[in-house]
């Protein structure tokens, strides 16, 4: 017996078939079947037993994928499990469709499914398991985008192979595309097909029908089959006798369906996966007409400017008809193999995109031969001023935002030295003979992204990376380095908007705002670009005037955007320089009386105004009201996903900016976000975006190759691994994207971002002419040995962990589901706080009031560190580490402070001021949550980690909390304490691979070499978790050591 | 009786001058050693005692004893300076020897001195020397010494031909040529059964040595994909023209793996081990070769 899944509801729907008046004549019966579509249900027993015949062909593990090209209220699936088969399939009842649609989604099963309106002739499908159909007899189907099938498509109306009778059309296309047919068709229909040799070793099984099949469906009588299809045989099996091969007989209500002959399908896996579309609808929407334009005599086209487009505006339909099929050529529909932008629907649609237009070599002939083709159609053209004058517009906004930002980095060597090869290798993979053997001696000169090799065998460019792989520069060209301009600054190239620019910014008074050239320079460089830009700046640089600064030379109003942490202080800072067109903005009437310059923190921003109305937000209240949008810390942008980033997106502000010094904090890829809201999407100046098109010069001709513009910023920049050599070699996980640019792009990388981020080094010439930052000695980690009880509780919980992780990865993996990252990180918390905060761990025997070995070594650490005549601060995590250290501290009357967010900002700033900044406590003890941006501290010297963050950037803010203006100590330390083989190391490197690739894409540094491993989050656990033996060997010997 | 080893300078350079001395001195001792025994096999068989020879012949004895000299110090700087390579140190043999090739008209004049000698010691050893004096010691010094000089050289570029050779480049258009097929650079080669196994591991034994010779010098580290198959080729059983099973894969995840298929062999080369063989030929192997590796597996637009 069978379990019925269908809805009920569906089953309570009558055919059309089954109400219409029998016709009286041939003539009458043609034209009813047009009426009623020729729709008649499937019985219920030829459903079931249809289902009971196939489903031996489905595998117990496997889920499959079925289709009926005529599924009416989709009867032949009434048997059919959800929880093994994926249902697909069309009609061209529409409000049939409807309600099927409905009532699959409400139901209980949860269906997978995919069911549209649509004509069999009009489809494009994808492959499925098996099709069951029952389709329409007999109506003539007339298309052009029709398949043609030998045999059953012929020559028609509209041309070859676009005429078809509907069963056999059906039955056709459903053999096509599936690898078991069930059909139940007019007995006169195997024939046709049975000519085929293919056809004929597909066949399982012929059944003749009752003629009193359909009665229920107002049909008395009617003389159909089930013709049944499976694979192709091959060889021997293909020569078995017929008799055996096919299955032949009459069925009915009663008969028990048999076993066919080598009868199995492929599953969804088999197929490929699921596919996005597997049907896809051709043709044009036939309900609503394309052209609406009546016919006329006049046959101008006028060509006007819409936004970055060209809007053509026709006075005759015809004109419009032939001018757009000249101009747009073709569809374009995306397939498994190649996924089109949302927005890109024809092959020559880029011809009237004026950002294409402007990357032609010559973009006024480009245009041209727009009209030239409009002339061919039959249209006389005339281009309107406006367009011109919008062509011009976009040709010199591409030229303003294209020009890159000023920019010196520091390269490593001198201009020209000797080297050593490390080993032989290729110099470039694009010179013949760029070759150099071991301990080759050579003579290096730099070039603008990479250097210049003179070997033996000749001259051969070696990109950065290859070279410090291959090369190792001669002792004293490795020590030595050098500051290099590699873009001159924007005033080079328009050299009077930068002095127009610079005369406002004069008579404003921003030279009393930002007193050192370079802040000034860079404040008329940002100002220039149309868009909007990054200015990366490394802290302590004057991030906050330069937000001021620019706020105030920018047209129009401007909204700055601050963690709410800092908007105390930048009021401050513009209470300081005398700055009084300010609010900050906290309610709605704020926002009717805007100043020139508005403060607003991201909380606020993205908070409902009510309860009631959730999306109701300032965010959406300000849309269009500023027009400039300053972000400081923007980095956060990079998720694109949170409900801040989204509040900015909202604004629809003629210019954006993000301030950050550590604007990429994690991965490549997270430029994207950040730099699409400052500087646009799909544009000459940056082609990528996130979810349409790339942008590129040969979209003009035709955008049937064109990629997405997430895919092509991928293909170019992210990078795809195995993660680690183990995983490689064991085949256990999978590829992960690791942070690193492919060596091949870091060049192209680099040029994409030189326009759009104006960095600057504390370092640099010209900050360093101005002020002077010292640079911070970054130690070794220390590796902190364990004590015996505190190891014996750190394995326990990581068994612990380990033993959940393993059921829980198990469980995932078999549910076919990913692992929930949220979870695992919150488990592992659990091993974080046994290394780090064992006290605060209930249930075990000592309780450990004593201090850890970490912390002994901390204190240690610190009191070096003050002997050395420092002043130290520590960051932890978690508050009770400090309090714990604080404590031992005052003990040995060593006077701290202790600085988290247990008290409120204002108190604990407060104390700050007081003890450290102005009194004399030798040591701040900070958490690492609360001492991040636009916190200075330049009175302490040494910053020791008694924690490691998942963060860089975190460790980075903190490390810069001293490195200030005011610093005065000569000697800038910064130390870390890792407990030998726990998370303190993995999370180390973790960090190292992201600073690297973050030093190399903005600064010119170097990647991560191909041989160090990146411990991706995956290969992470199970390295922690195979520390395991290693740790407990280290727990017998210190019982040893013990006994 | 003395036997002189050869003087090599600490810098290994073979001396004209020295040589001679050494054979020189050789000679006679192998002379004086020849006239003691045909004296006591002259006496033997005056009492009895069947002897096939009792007399040597001199101009054999002059040349074996150079040759033998000769070869000794090719050996021993081969030793030293082929640094693994399968290159050799040698002589032509027309350098000394003067007497045996009876068809050159240059030597005739020692030729037949030797055959008309009186066969004592004293006219032997006037033989020796005008034996010594016709050999060009000069030039055979300057053979040694240039050999030796490039014999590393003249090594790596037998290993770059073994891999050309095995891996098919020099036939980057017959059936059998590269192609890069899922980031992998596969060369297939015909499998082999017992029979053929023999030549087979002794070409392999080339390949895996020049393999070695890349590894030295790239830091790569192909695994032990070749070694593992050579010792499977090399226990192949006579019985049932034994193969090596299909679907074997030799050197999984390493940068050369040998995936072994019913009719065919496949070398799968990741790309940075391609890399560094390419690097390898092209500082060893011809030009000509490498340019269309290049050309042909389409390195440019790879990178």
């Amino acid at each position: 017996m069978y379990p019925v899944y269908l809805p009920s509801a569906l089953e309570s729907i009558k055919s059309r078939g089954s109400m219409a008046a029998k016709p009286g004549s041939l003539g009458a019966l043609h034209q009813q079947r047009v009426i009623t579509l020729a729709q008649y249900w499937t019985p219920d027993w030829l459903s079931r037993y249809i289902w009971a015949l196939v489903s031996p062909a489905f595998s117990e593990e496997g889920r499959y994928s079925v289709l009926d090209n005529s599924i009416g209220s989709a009867r032949l699936f009434k048997y059919a499990d959800p929880k093994k088969v994926n249902i697909f399939g069309f009609d061209v009842d529409n409000e049939l469709i409807g309600n099927v649609v409905k009532e699959l989604d409400q139901s209980e099963h949860a269906y997978k499914f995919d069911i549209v309106t649509a004509s069999m002739d009009n489809v494009e499908l994808d492959r499925f398991s098996a099709a069951f159909i029952n389709p329409p007899f007999s109506i003539p189907l007339s298309s052009p985008f029709m398949r043609p099938y030998t045999g059953i498509t012929h020559y028609g109306r509209l041309g070859p192979n676009t005429s078809a009778l509907s069963h056999e059309y059906a039955l056709a296309q459903a053999l096509a595309h599936c690898d078991i047919v069930a059909a139940i068709v007019p007995h006169t229909t195997k024939d046709v097909f049975l000519k085929d040799p293919v056809m004929q070793s597909r066949l399982r099984a012929v059944f003749s029908l009752p003629t009193y099949a359909f009665k229920d469906e107002n049909v008395s009588s009617v003389n159909t089959e089930l013709l049944v299809f499976g694979l192709p045989l091959k060889g021997v099996k293909a020569a078995v006798p017929e008799s055996i091969r096919v299955k032949t007989g009459t069925i009915d209500e009663n008969s028990v369906p048999p076993t066919l002959f080598q009868f199995f399908c492929k599953s969804v896996l088999e197929l490929g996966g699921n596919v996005r579309h597997p049907i896809q609808v051709n043709g044009l929407e036939v309900s609503n007409p394309v052209i609406v334009t009546p016919v006329s005599s006049d046959k101008r086209v006028i060509l006007k400017r819409s936004g970055r487009r060209i809007k053509l505006h026709f006075f005759d339909g015809a004109t419009e008809a032939r001018v757009l099929n000249a101009l747009m050529v073709s569809r374009v529909q995306s397939t498994r193999f190649h996924k089109y932008p949302k927005s890109t629907r024809y092959s020559g649609q880029f011809r009237l995109s004026l950002d294409a237009l402007s990357m032609q070599d010559d973009p006024a002939t480009a245009l041209t031969s727009v009209c030239d083709i409009i002339r061919k159609a039959g249209g006389q053209v005339e281009v309107s001023q406006q367009l011109e004058a919008g062509l011009k517009a976009i040709l010199l906004e591409n030229r303003k935002m294209s020009v890159p930002f000023g920019r010196s980095v520091y390269r490593r060597g001198s201009k020209t030295f000797t080297a050593k090869s490390k080993r032989m290798g290729l110099i470039n993979k694009s010179q013949f003979g760029a070759v150099i053997a071991k301990n080759e001696q050579v003579c290096v000169s730099r070039l603008d992204d990479g250097f210049s090799i003179q070997t033996s065998r000749g001259e051969f460019c070696c990109q950065q990376e290859a070279f410090f792989n291959l090369f190792e520069p001669d002792s004293d060209a490795g020590q030595q380095g050098f500051w290099e301009e590699i873009y001159p600054p924007i005033a080079h190239t328009f050299p009077t908007e930068i002095e127009k620019l610079k005369t406002k910014a004069l008579s404003l008074g921003l030279n009393n705002v930002l007193t050192w050239d370079f802040q000034l320079e860079d404040l008329l460089e940002l100002a220039f670009r149309p868009k909007g830009g990054i200015a990366a700046w490394q802290m302590a640089l004057g991030k906050s005037r330069l937000a001021i600064a620019l706020s105030l030379l920018l047209n129009g109003t401007s909204l700055i955007v601050l963690k709410s942490r800092l908007v105390l202080e930048m009021v401050d800072e513009l209470k300081k320089l005398g700055i009084t067109d300010f609010q900050v903005i906290k309610t709605i009437d704020d926002i009717s009386r805007l100043k020139k310059v508005n403060i607003i923190s991201y909380e606020r921003l993205r908070r409902p105004l009510h309860n009631r109305f959730p999306k109701l937000t300032l965010a959406k209240l300000l849309r269009k009201k500023v027009r400039n949008v300053l972000c400081d810390e923007g980095g956060l942008l990079a998720n694109f996903q949170s409900q801040q980033t989204r509040s900015l997106w909202q604004f629809g502000a003629k210019r954006n900016y993000v301030l950050d010094g550590t604007v990429m904090p994690n991965y490549p890829r997270e430029m994207l976000p950040i730099v699409s809201l400052t500087a646009g999407q799909e544009r000459a100046y940056q082609p990528f975006s996130m979810f349409d098109g790339f942008m590129e010069k040969r979209l003009f001709i035709s955008a049937i190759e064109q990629p997405t513009g997430r895919e092509e910023f991928n293909r170019r920049y992210v990078t795809i691994d195995w993660s680690t050599n183990e995983l490689n070699e064991t085949g256990v996980g999978a590829k992960r994207e690791i942070p690193k640019i492919k060596p091949a792009y870091l060049g192209d990388y680099r040029q994409w971002l030189a326009p759009l981020v104006k960095r600057r080094l504390q370092q640099e010439p010209a900050v360093s002419r101005y002020v002077s930052f010292p640079v911070p000695e970054i130690n070794e980690p220390i590796e902190v040995e364990w004590e015996l009880a505190h190891l014996q509780l750190y394995i326990r919980t990581l068994e612990e962990f380990a033993t959940w992780f393993r059921a829980y990865a198990k469980t995932q993996s078999d549910d076919g589901k990913a692992l929930n990252l949220t979870l695992i990180l919150a488990r592992i918390e659990a091993c974080f706080k046994v290394a780090n905060t064992p006290s605060q761990v209930s249930g075990f025997a000592t309780g450990f009031s004593h201090l850890t070995t970490k912390e002994i070594a901390c204190i240690s650490l610190v009191k070096t560190r003050i002997d050395l005549g420092q002043r130290p601060i520590v960051f932890a995590r978690n508050p009770l580490v400090l309090h714990r250290l604080s404590a031992e501290l005052t003990r040995q009357n060593i006077t701290n402070l202790v600085f988290t967010g247990e008290e409120t900002i204002a108190k604990r700033i407060n104390k700050l001021d007081t003890r450290i900044r102005q009194g004399n406590d030798q040591v701040l003890l900070a958490s690492l949550g609360v001492t991040q941006d636009g916190l200075n501290i330049p009175q302490v010297n040494a910053a020791i980690f008694y924690n490691r963050s998942f963060k860089p950037r975190e460790e980075q803010q903190g490390l810069y909390r001293m490195i200030r203006p005011q610093q005065t100590a000569k000697r800038i330390t910064c130390d870390f304490l890792h407990l030998g083989g726990s998370i303190d190391s993995y999370m180390a490197q973790l960090n190292l691979w992201k600073s690297k690739v973050s030093d190399a894409a903005l600064d010119y540094g170097e990647q991560p070499e191909d041989d160090e491993d990146f411990i991706d989050f995956n290969a992470f656990i199970y390295r922690f978790i195979e520390s395991l033996p290693a740790l407990k060997t280290q727990l017998e010997s210190l019982r040893k050591l013990a006994a | 009786m003395t036997t002189t080893a050869c003087y090599l300078d600490p810098y290994f350079t073979v001396n004209a001058q020295t040589l001679k001395q050494d054979i020189t001195s050789r000679l006679h001792d192998a002379i004086r050693s020849k006239e003691l025994f045909e004296k006591e096999a002259s006496f033997l068989q005056i009492l009895g005692v069947p002897l096939r020879d009792n007399s040597i012949d001199l101009g054999e004895l002059l040349e074996s004893v150079t040759g033998n000299y000769l070869d000794s110090i090719c050996k021993r700087l081969t030793a030293h300076f082929a640094e693994g390579t399968p290159a050799k140190i040698s002589i032509d043999r027309d350098l000394y020897k003067l007497i045996s090739l009876r068809g050159s008209d240059e030597h005739r004049e020692l030729q037949s001195q030797v055959r008309n000698r009186l066969n004592t010691f004293e006219s032997d050893i006037k033989v020796s020397d005008s034996y010594l004096e016709a050999i060009e010691f000069k030039t055979i010094a300057e053979s040694i010494n240039t050999q030796r000089e490039n014999l590393k050289n003249t090594g790596l570029s037998i290993l770059a031909a073994s891999i050309c050779t095995h891996l098919h480049f020099e036939h980057l258009d017959g059936h059998n040529k590269p192609y890069l097929k899922h980031g992998k650079l596969v060369v297939n080669t015909w499998a082999f059964n017992h029979y053929r196994a023999y030549e087979v591991v002794k070409d392999l034994t080339g390949v895996a040595l020049a393999l070695k010779a890349v590894e030295k010098e790239s830091d790569m580290v192909f695994g032990s994909a070749m070694d593992d198959y050579i010792a499977a080729a090399q226990q192949l059983s006579y019985q049932g023209h034994e193969k090596i099973p299909s679907r074997t894969v030799f050197g999984k995840g390493s940068h050369l793996e040998i995936h072994i298929f019913k009719e065919k062999h496949e070398f799968r080369l990741s790309m940075e081990a391609f890399e560094a063989i390419l690097a390898f030929l092209s500082l060893n192997g011809k030009e000509a070769v490498v340019t269309q590796i290049m050309e042909k597996t389409k390195l440019l637009e790879a990178a």
